[in-house]
């Protein structure tokens, strides 16, 4: 369960980050504009910037599926915090690709 | 003083890892109970049954796609180490790979025979409980054939799918272009329409204007029939474009890429939102919605008390 895990890491994250959880259903502009198709999905910003995290996966912009552990997710916030404030937009997974969610997604120019 | 370091050499009990709790090391009491025994069978038969599902592989190696199964892990009782169930190669995974190679190790057969030893079992199961040096290397050599077929497969596979997805793009190219060249017909049907209203209005006023007028139209007259009501001031707008410049232009016009499949295990699906094609999305580098302009708020409410209220209160 994400939610429980990012409830979990909220209070080691107070420094860094604040945890919202949205409803897909109660945001179709932002569920549209994010291309949100898998839940759960968790995106990351810093100060009204969307972060990009390169995952190894096809989708940079999002990280589909739950952490594995919680100190997963307290090591992505922490190295996407530190790349923020270096002003990157975009930063490098800390996690071992087999501890990312396999899943398969094929992009359409519409 | 030496004598004192000898004897705490003497070990009085042990730890078995199988039940969990200290016994003495002395006597063999303990392995001869039936709590340990039970444990043994159980475990024994437990591993046994997936040596065997991996000798069956031993025979025809399987190779899966790259990331398949990627943190399966096997816990080996003689080794007491987890090894992963599965070994990757560059571009696949051999299915049960890693924990064959196991099996067939020096160390593995050596800490069997401990653990045979150890909780004195029938030595002639011995050899369910490993694999031979040479068959894990004959695997290995039908592993190599194994997966140079499947790479091959793959390959057609992705050759056939980009064939695929060629001719659903030049069908929807097709018809793009239709469409495009409906609504081209459609604007200048409506334009000559109203130069024909405005023509006969000129032709009343200048006559002299006509000859010249249709002299020009028989040069435009290929492109369309209806060009021939133009008048002299007017340039024919009906020029046929390019496929690839109307494709290009479709483009430019409403770039938008979005997810069209996704298959996952254990994630929940959404249905797509619908609506809001021409706004596009992060993978276009659309402007973000909390950045666009809001109408509703901003124009309708003023901040801050009107000038009237803000003069009435400095001056009072």
């Amino acid at each position: 369960m994400l939610y429980l895990q990012l409830e979990k890491a909220s209070v080691d994250l107070s420094n860094m980050a604040v945890i919202y959880c949205v409803d897909v259903d109660s945001v179709p502009v932002y569920t549209q504009y994010f291309d949100i198709t898998l839940i759960p999905s968790t995106l990351f910003f810093f100060n009204a910037q969307h972060m990009k995290v390169d995952w190894g996966s096809q989708d940079n912009t999002k990280y589909i599926g739950n952490f594995k552990k919680k100190q997963h997710f307290i090591d992505v916030i922490e190295t996407i915090y530190r790349g923020a404030m270096k002003g990157k937009f975009m930063v490098t997974s800390p996690l071992d690709p087999r501890d990312i969610y396999k899943y398969d997604l094929l992009y359409k120019e519409i | 003083m030496n004598s004192s370091t000898k004897s705490t050499s003497f070990i009085q009990f042990r730890y078995c890892k199988l039940c969990k709790i200290s016994h003495k090391y002395k006597n063999k009491k303990h392995i001869y109970s039936l709590r340990h025994q039970q444990i043994l069978i159980n475990i024994l038969s437990k591993f046994r049954k997936k040596i065997e599902d991996s000798q069956l592989i031993l025979k025809n190696p399987v190779i899966m796609k790259l990331g398949w199964e990627s943190d399966v892990t096997i816990w080996c009782y003689f080794c007491e180490e987890s090894i992963q169930k599965h070994s990757t190669l560059e571009d696949c995974t051999v299915v049960c790979g890693s924990f064959i190679r196991h099996l067939a190790l020096r160390q593995h057969i050596e800490k069997m025979n401990e653990f045979f030893w150890e909780n004195i079992l029938n030595k002639t199961t011995k050899l369910h409980y490993f694999i031979d040096e040479a068959d894990s290397i004959i695997f290995k050599n039908k592993v190599e054939k194994a997966a140079q077929k499947f790479c091959e497969k793959q390959k057609q596979d992705i050759s056939k799918n980009a064939e695929k997805i060629k001719t659903a793009a030049l069908n929807h190219q097709l018809i793009s272009q239709y469409h495009l060249q409906q609504k081209k017909q459609h604007q200048n049907l409506t334009t000559n329409q109203n130069s024909t209203t405005n023509q006969n209005s000129t032709t009343n006023q200048n006559p002299t204007t006509n000859q010249g007028f249709t002299n020009q139209s028989c040069a435009t007259s290929h492109n369309f029939t209806a060009s021939q009501n133009l008048t002299i001031n007017q340039t024919p707008t009906f020029q046929r474009l390019e496929p690839n410049r109307q494709i290009d232009s479709l483009i430019e016009e409403a770039p938008q890429i979005s997810t069209a499949r996704k298959t996952s295990f254990g994630l929940t699906v959404i249905p797509k939102v619908k609506g809001g094609k021409e706004k596009g999305n992060i993978h276009t580098g659309a402007v973000p919605p909390w950045l666009q302009p809001d109408n509703t708020s901003s124009q309708t409410s003023t901040i801050g008390p009107s000038l009237h209220d803000y003069q009435a209160h400095c001056f009072c």
